[in-house]
């Protein structure tokens, strides 16, 4: 494992969708203020400790049940008889929700404020729904064929042993760990002790649905409350943490023990409702403000982007691309909304202008490591969040990465770069060459 | 009406919590530690907000209280304690993470708390070895081989998973 896989491991970690925050500046003020009262008026004997471990008293929810239904940009029928393609097409999501409960949409987890989970690749696409007023999300991953570990024979025979089968795919982890009902007519399971449920929605092809609960659940009588609404919830208080691994008895002693509240057959039933109409074949091209007018190095291939649902469209916010030896070498990025600040590295970073615009211009050159990026100070032809990055050496050698050179670096890539505005109708589903 | 001092802090610990939150989660490996964590830095950092809003950067300050009052908390009885006691704290309320990001939170859960604050400050916040030996009060040499340990636990640790049944 080099530096820049931890980078990575550190950032999926830290981009997990968080729970709403339980952290109250009112309480900060007041204890600061106290403590500040007590320093000027000679408590000798204060410390840290005195302002150390505060809680909020957390916000009970209910989900609301009632439907909707989510109009997708394109709808297709989900067929009761699909051959799912072993490889997507990352500028067209192959997936969409086809229909969510009352109080979620796709576009109120697009505007939560961290790294939504709206991607496509070759081998996956990733959605999400909210209800921020409870603080509920639901993740859908829909697998390409193959990219997942696991026959719906496998998964039977786990689940008819009780034995909890770990299922890896090329972008997705999940264990069986019972059994759900059908979905739609096709094979499916409980994953994760009740966290979702996994389907095989075409032969040999498989999907997820997670349902994700705000912490605040955590008191008694918000534990009470999502029972009540049907939901999973798994025991959070301190008293509660687990004192080893997780295995089948133990679950079921928690269980037992009032710790930790199985799915209820409700929650059971909007996750495979939701999950029965699901869009599959879906065929609305991502829009992309951005476009790199040179066609990618020799063996080169667009292999992931994200996006943001938004008005009925698929807004595109970044692309990766690169060699197989480096999958996301190149990425290219630019989205609406406000523009954040770049990191500035004292001995890495430099500013360079180009097109009028103010760049922060990085350089980490190290061991096994010489990645170039770009950052954009200000909107770029008023869009947010504008930069190039790209991987010069082969990851973990010194060796050049084949194709970088050719790129030009990242500054390269960005004299090649249109970014084309704010307005979607300009923009372009050819991001790249 | 707030006073300028409340209104700046206010501005600034709204503007920065998603931030403060998630190295704190990094740090403690479950939102609700990290929570408590971010609670206690920013009731600090009000006291010295003053010292605060004149440094070089509000930023670097934050994060300095936040990662000593992150070990002064793993020094406490209580952190020891429950180090002792689990394995992995919070790992049932992992709802929300991918059985990837489980394996990776263990793995880090798994590091002594000086050997995860160097991760998290050189590979997440980015800080070069001396500014990381700065903030945690030790020598440039000490936090290359705590980078180094680190690396290996994880690397160990994080060994392929295999799926069964399949």
């Amino acid at each position: 494992m080099d530096e820049n896989s931890v980078r990575t491991l550190l950032e999926s970690i830290a981009s997990a969708p968080e729970p709403p925050p339980r952290v109250d500046l009112d309480r900060a003020r007041r204890r600061g203020r106290r403590w500040l009262w007590a320093r000027r008026t000679a408590a000798p004997a204060l410390t840290v400790a005195a302002v150390v471990g505060t809680l909020t008293v957390p916000h009970a929810f209910s989900v609301d049940h009632s439907e909707r239904t989510v109009v997708p940009p394109q709808h297709t029928s989900s067929p009761v008889s699909l051959t799912a393609p072993a490889r997507f097409d990352p500028l067209v999501p192959y997936a969409s929700f086809g229909w969510l409960p009352r109080g979620f949409s796709e576009a109120a987890a697009a505007s939560i404020d961290y790294d939504s989970g709206f991607a496509a690749a070759s081998d996956f696409v990733s959605l999400e729904a909210a209800a921020p007023s409870a603080g509920h999300l639901l993740y859908l991953e829909v697998s390409s064929r193959g990219a997942c570990a696991l026959t719906a024979a496998a998964a039977a025979r786990g689940v008819r042993a009780g034995a909890v089968v770990q299922v890896t795919c090329t972008d997705d982890q999940f264990a069986v760990t019972g059994p759900a009902p059908d979905v739609a007519g096709h094979p499916a399971v409980q994953i994760n002790y009740g966290e979702g449920i996994a389907w095989e929605y075409a032969p040999g092809a498989w999907a997820s649905l997670r349902a994700d609960i705000t912490p605040a659940a955590d008191e008694p009588h918000s534990r009470r409350q999502a029972a009540q609404d049907g939901w999973v919830i798994v025991a959070r208080s301190r008293a509660d943490r687990p004192t080893g691994d997780l295995t089948p008895a133990r679950i079921r002693a928690d269980i037992k023990a009032g710790k930790l509240i199985p799915p209820s057959a409700a929650t059971q039933a909007l996750l495979v409702k939701v999950a029965s109409q699901v869009r599959y074949g879906q065929r609305t091209p991502l829009a992309f403000p951005f476009r790199m007018t040179r066609p990618l190095p020799a063996g080169w291939r667009l292999t992931s982007t994200s996006f943001t649902p938004s008005g009925g469209r698929l807004l595109g916010t970044g692309v990766s691309a690169g060699p197989a030896a480096d999958r996301d070498a190149l990425s290219i990025s630019a989205a609406i909304g406000p523009n954040t600040a770049c990191p500035f590295y004292y001995g890495q970073s430099s500013y360079v202008t180009q097109g009028g615009v103010r760049w922060v211009y990085r350089v980490i050159d190290e061991t096994d490591k010489h990645v170039q990026s770009l950052c954009a100070t200000t909107a770029v032809d008023g869009l947010a969040d504008a930069g190039t990055s790209l991987d010069m050496n082969t990851p973990g050698s010194n060796a050049p990465l084949p194709g970088s050179a050719e790129l030009g670096g990242a500054l390269g890539v960005l004299a090649r770069t249109r970014f084309l505005g704010t307005d979607p109708a300009r923009w372009t589903a050819a991001p790249v060459g | 009406m707030r006073s300028s001092r409340d209104a700046e802090f206010t501005d600034y610990v709204t503007a920065r919590l998603p931030w403060l939150r998630r190295v704190a989660f990094l740090l403690c490996q479950d939102w609700q530690s990290a929570d408590d964590l971010v609670q206690a830095a920013i009731t600090r950092l009000y006291t010295h907000w003053g010292r605060a809003r004149s440094a070089a950067s509000i930023d670097a300050y934050a994060r300095t209280v936040l990662i000593r009052a992150y070990l002064a908390e793993r020094r406490s009885a209580w952190a020891r304690r429950v180090t002792l006691s689990a394995g992995y704290p919070d790992l049932p309320a992992a709802a929300d993470d991918h059985e990837s990001r489980l394996d990776v939170r263990a793995a880090l859960a798994s590091l002594p708390p000086r050997q995860r604050a160097t991760l998290v400050l050189r590979f997440y916040c980015d800080l070069p070895v001396e500014e990381t030996a700065r903030e945690l009060g030790c020598t440039p040499g000490t936090v290359k081989s705590q980078t180094a340990k680190g690396l290996t636990a994880l690397r160990r640790a994080l060994a392929p998973v295999t799926a069964e049944g399949a």
